[in-house]
């Protein structure tokens, strides 16, 4: 059950269900991997990163899971009690869910990257594209 | 699973330094704890009050019979006009040998300001960045010990194999300034080197090398004095280039231009260029972003004469805090 604000494109910027020919199966947020995460008041050392791989970028998170910032790998290298808001890197690129997998391939490949943050238009994170995992 | 720790290098500034100095500090970084170590290649310094500029090669072989275990590398090396890849691959190749194993060759699309005085058209950054890539494959055989011939777009070898090799040809890094230089340094280097804390150019270096282990390092300039006002004045005068912008420091052909360029802008922005501080908490706070943005080595450039301040800080405290983790 969902609530309709915001009209159709939010709708869809939301990666909620919707009908016609592109339909669910092409978007972005059916693909996406969870990457590890660690609140932005924390530490390095409550990162949290079950089931993510190291070489994905750690998303540092706000309230209500709006993605804030982005740790590399390297980040744990640091101190454990380094706080995480002054190693992140701010404000990490970001795609909507409701984009089409061959567009999120051909971005990546275009800008050669491995990955990218998949948000809500309010910012609240869906999960990471991972180019390797991404196949039309 | 076990975590490198993060590496603290030193940079040596042949633009600032006598060379006989260098040597010193090179010695006297490595006493203090420093592992690694860059010096930066110049034909004249940045601004005149530098006043330095030494050959690199000539001090860098001193810097090898005057150091033990610390590794030593070139902060950039340029192939334009100023040094061919085969004046480089022979000078890298008997450094290589000169350090046992402890030397990696840094390179780079280079400044106007050391190419000027070779009286050639000035190439735009594309074709230096051809150049470079045609250069650095030049040189990854020569210091392998191949007989090389080669007649290239930018470049031209006949008939050379090296005589004096290291038993292992040194690894390449490439600095990075923008996605293309990072892209290229992914596909031709053994490394990254960068001057800001950039995730971005990390992500589009990592995603083109080969290598997911490959070496990210930064520079990190600091000013540390006995005063704030003290580390100001410091930084000004002797990086006053610190505050022109990065889209002139490729492109400005003379020392006196950018002398008039940060004149023109003034000594208000140099804080933004230069991390001036009294204590050990900023360089921390400053370090970590780098760390937090991908690199795994940052090279501290202690701005000014007092270089003693930067040994005894990192001694002190900075080796001890990352000792501790993670």
């Amino acid at each position: 059950m969902y609530d309709l604000v915001g009209g159709r494109a939010a709708w869809t910027v939301l990666g909620l269900p919707t009908e016609g020919s592109v339909g669910d199966r092409r978007r972005i947020s059916q693909f996406v991997v969870q990457p590890g995460i660690v609140p932005i008041e924390a530490t390095i050392a409550d990162i949290v990163a079950d089931g993510a791989q190291p070489e994905w970028p750690v998303a540092v998170l706000g309230d209500g899971r709006v993605l804030l910032g982005a740790l590399q790998s390297t980040a744990r290298r640091l101190p454990s009690q380094t706080p995480v808001q002054r190693a992140m890197q701010p404000a990490p690129a970001t795609i909507r869910p409701d984009v089409r997998i061959e567009r999120v391939i051909e971005q990546l490949t275009n800008d050669d990257l491995d990955h990218v943050f998949v948000t809500t238009a309010s910012g609240k994170l869906v999960g990471l594209a991972v180019r390797e995992l991404l196949h039309v | 699973m076990s975590v490198a720790p993060v590496r603290l290098g030193w940079w040596l500034s042949s633009e600032e330094h006598d060379p006989r100095d260098l040597v010193r500090h090179a010695r006297d970084a490595e006493v203090a704890g420093f592992e690694t170590a860059m010096i930066s290649d110049h034909l004249r310094p940045w601004v005149p009050s530098q006043a330095n500029a030494a050959h690199v090669w000539t001090v860098l072989g001193a810097i090898a019979g005057a150091t033990d275990a610390m590794e030593v590398g070139t902060g950039v090396t340029a192939m334009v006009h100023r040094s061919s890849p085969i004046a480089i691959a022979h000078a890298a190749a008997t450094a290589a040998v000169m350090f046992e194993g402890r030397f990696f060759l840094g390179v780079g699309t280079g400044e106007r300001l050391n190419e000027q005085a070779f009286g050639r058209r000035w190439p735009r950054a594309g074709e230096r960045r051809e150049r470079l890539a045609e250069g650095v494959g030049l040189i990854r055989q020569l210091c392998a010990g191949e007989n090389v011939n080669h007649r290239g777009r930018h470049w031209a070898v006949e008939d050379l194999r090296l005589a004096t090799l290291p038993a292992t040809p040194p690894r390449i890094f490439v600095a990075a300034g923008g996605k293309r230089s990072a892209a290229l340094a992914g596909e031709i280097g053994d490394g990254m080197i960068g001057v800001a804390p950039d995730g971005r150019l990390v992500d589009v270096f990592r995603s083109v090398s080969p290598r997911a282990d490959a070496p990210v390092v930064g520079q990190l300039h600091v000013s540390i004095a006995a005063d704030l006002d003290a580390a100001r004045d410091d930084a000004w005068r002797w990086w006053p280039n610190g505050v022109v912008p990065p889209n002139l420091l490729g492109e400005l052909a003379r020392p006196e231009e950018f002398e008039a360029v940060a004149e023109a802008i003034g000594p208000a922005g140099i804080d933004k260029a230069v991390l001036c501080t009294t204590d050990a908490a900023p360089v921390i706070a400053a370090i970590d972003r780098f760390v937090g943005a991908g690199f795994d080595t940052v090279y501290l450039h202690q701005i000014g004469p007092d270089q003693a301040r930067l040994t005894a800080m990192a001694a002190d405290e900075l080796f001890a805090h990352y000792a501790s983790g993670p």
